[in-house]
């Protein structure tokens, strides 16, 4: 068993907290990303669970071994790195056989893992060349290849993508989840990339300000976010919000945002939000796929308005239009084919069946 | 009838070609000038030194041209190079030089290793400390240290004053600083991520030291072993004092204790003996420097 458990970790640097008491139980063979922006405590969080950083407080489980005080070696974890860290005097296979040969492994026993792990990286025929030598992508692949050869309990990625080019970075993101694919090896993988932690998470592990905000498969963060700082964090471009009220016009739930624009909200989503027609300060959180052209037909829940646009972005498939709503910017997505142009009116629609309703002052999705 | 006259000078506004490159040229020209005067300037002394090694006494008291050899001569280098004293001079500087070498590089590259990587209470305090006591001449030095190994003797019965060996004790107080501090930035210079790399990979401090630490950081180890042997090699005032007789001497202070008897200057073998001791520094720096490569962490990171 692999499987990796937080109990209340806290990590203090003299009177900064830089991460802030974290639960996270992660199953065995599970891929899980812990994502969030610069400072927020993910790459720390990593780092204690390596043995790289004391824990200030709480536990670190490894295959239900208490491990606050165990050594890195000892912790049976692989650990890549942003910057690959690879022994640049060393060749591609001494580089990758390093852990091995301090372990005294049999002779044929690590050329066998070198091999089998080269050929799925596909680096074998850059197996005697010094690190020098190789472009940042084929470094990469051999510090992934350093930590498949041994075999441990848990992987470690530390933004190990963020070095390379886009399309590399693509590329590669695929690599790494066709590696686990076969190896199906317990793995924790920092990014700050959104786009990186939805496409290669089992679950996704959003975290701001050293706390966790939300945990959940990819799907679940995108569509059910708990937070603001999740709805805004994951999808890109990022969720709009915009001020609003609730209005009970006649048994009705109208959802205003200015004194010329309400939205009659649909049944189910009426019957949600019934008890908050007298809350203040709510925000409207709505995804830029929502808002789209006007469509000739009516459809239930989906909301026709005027706007005039201040700029447009052609995407190719769609285009990108921007509004302004009570000195609110607010993107949707068009057809290409709907005729936006920058500075025009366009008659847009709202699909408030995908539509948030947030709570300004705490930022609560309700 | 009209003649058309046709221009065949075209247009008279000269073209610049390159001024980058003219401007790279005389960048040359004058790095050239002063290249070759700093190379006569520093290699006049030894071709001084080679000029005299080869005349006869008689021809160097001679009024001739001091800069052109007429009767030349190799006795002086058969003297020296027969003569079991100054041989004794050389494998004396030999040995402690490639004793305190080692000696240097055995307690400089762990300690060094040890301040710039194993955060410890008061560490940085120490290295700056290292580097300062590399700042104490050793003119003030010697006095209190001779006192010491005076005392030393007196408590003890073992006796180091005027013992080649005594050598061995001092020299590292002006190489081990030096060096360390050296070693200090060029393990600093390693990326971090490289000894964690080689923590999780299981490797113990010593195995990091060892196996990384020391292959990636060979050209400091090189310019550190070079100058510790340098400065064993050519110290002058330590061994002035703290050896006296003859067969403890080394080669600096051999050369001027037995070839001026009063106020007559062995010119001839004095300016062999200088030449061939001068000779080993030059056989190690053009030894090693084929190892010193700069730029040997290349690939190990990004950038």
């Amino acid at each position: 068993m692999a499987d990796v458990s937080l109990r209340k970790v806290v990590k203090r640097y003299d009177e900064v907290e830089a991460v802030r008491g974290i639960d996270l139980d992660i199953a065995d063979h599970e891929f899980v990303v812990l994502v969030g922006p610069s400072g927020c405590g993910k790459s720390t969080t990593l780092r204690m669970i390596a043995g790289l950083e004391d824990i200030s407080d709480g536990d670190i489980m490894i295959g239900g071994d208490v491990v606050n005080d165990v050594p890195p070696k000892d912790r049976d974890i692989a650990m890549v790195f942003q910057n690959y860290a690879l022994y640049p005097h060393m060749t591609v296979a001494e580089n990758m056989s390093f852990g091995l040969r301090l372990k005294n492994y049999p002779k044929a026993e690590i050329k066998s893992r070198v091999t089998e792990a080269a050929r799925m990286l596909d680096i074998t025929d850059l197996i005697d060349r010094k690190p020098k030598q190789l472009s940042g992508g084929q470094r990469q692949r051999v510090a992934m290849g350093r930590a498949i050869v041994r075999n441990p309990k848990v992987f470690l990625f530390d933004e190990p993508l963020s070095n390379l080019d886009a399309k590399l970075r693509v590329q590669m993101r695929i690599e790494i989840k066709k590696v686990h694919q076969k190896v199906r090896t317990t793995t924790v993988y920092v990014t700050h990339d959104q786009v990186e932690a939805m496409t290669l998470a089992d679950r996704v592990v959003v975290m701001n300000h050293g706390r966790i905000e939300q945990i959940g498969t990819p799907n679940e963060l995108y569509h059910k976010p708990a937070t603001r700082f999740v709805a805004s964090f994951i999808g890109s471009p990022a969720m709009n919000f915009v001020p609003c009220r609730l209005e009970d016009v006649g048994g009705k739930l109208n959802v205003r945002l200015t004194d010329r624009l309400a939205f009659a909200l649909p049944p189910a989503r009426a019957a949600r939000y019934q008890a908050l027609s007298r809350t203040d300060r709510l925000l409207l959180g709505i995804r830029p796929e929502h808002v789209m052209e006007a469509r000739p037909h009516a459809e239930p829940g989906v909301e026709p308005f005027d706007a005039v646009l201040d700029v447009t972005e052609p995407m190719g498939m769609e285009t990108l239009v921007y509004f302004t709503l009570e000195g609110s910017q607010v993107c949707g997505r068009v057809s290409p084919n709907a005729g936006a142009q920058d500075g025009s009116p366009l008659r847009l629609a709202v699909d408030l069946n995908n539509m948030h309703l947030l709570n300004e002052v705490t930022g609560a999705v309700l | 009838m009209s003649t058309m006259t046709i221009d065949k000078s075209g247009p008279t506004r000269k073209v610049k070609y390159g001024s980058m490159s003219r401007d790279r040229t005389w960048a040359l020209r004058w790095s050239y000038f002063f290249l070759i005067l700093f190379a006569i300037f520093s290699l006049t002394p030894p071709l001084y030194m080679l000029i005299t090694s080869l005349k006869s006494s008689a021809e160097i008291s001679a009024a001739t041209n001091p800069w052109w050899v007429y009767h030349p001569t190799l006795s002086n280098y058969i003297e020296l190079l027969t003569s079991n004293q100054f041989l004794r001079f050389f494998w004396n500087s030999a040995w402690v030089s490639i004793i305190v070498v080692t000696i240097t590089m055995l307690i400089s590259v762990p300690a060094a290793f040890a301040l710039a990587r194993m955060k410890f209470w008061g560490s940085a305090t120490l290295a700056t400390g290292v580097f300062l006591t590399y700042l104490i001449p050793d003119s003030l030095l010697f006095i209190p240290l001779f006192k010491m190994f005076a005392v030393f003797g007196d408590w003890t019965g073992i006796q180091l004053v005027n013992r080649w060996y005594v050598l061995l004790f001092i020299y590292p107080t002006l190489t081990v600083p030096f060096c360390t501090w050296i070693m200090i930035g060029y393990f600093a210079s390693i990326p971090k991520e490289l000894d964690e790399a080689a923590i999780i990979d299981g490797a113990s401090w010593f195995q990091t030291l060892t196996r990384i630490f020391i292959p990636v950081a060979l050209p400091g180890l090189i310019a550190a072993t070079i100058f510790a042997f340098t400065v064993s090699w050519a110290q002058f005032l330590y061994p002035l004092v703290f050896t006296t007789s003859t067969d403890q001497l080394v080669l600096p202070v051999g050369i001027i204790t037995t070839l001026i008897k009063g106020d007559v200057f062995n010119w001839g073998q004095i300016m062999t003996g200088a030449l061939l001791g001068a000779a080993p520094p030059l056989i190690i720096y053009a030894f090693l420097m084929d190892y010193y490569i700069a730029g040997l962490t290349a690939g190990a990171t990004k950038g």
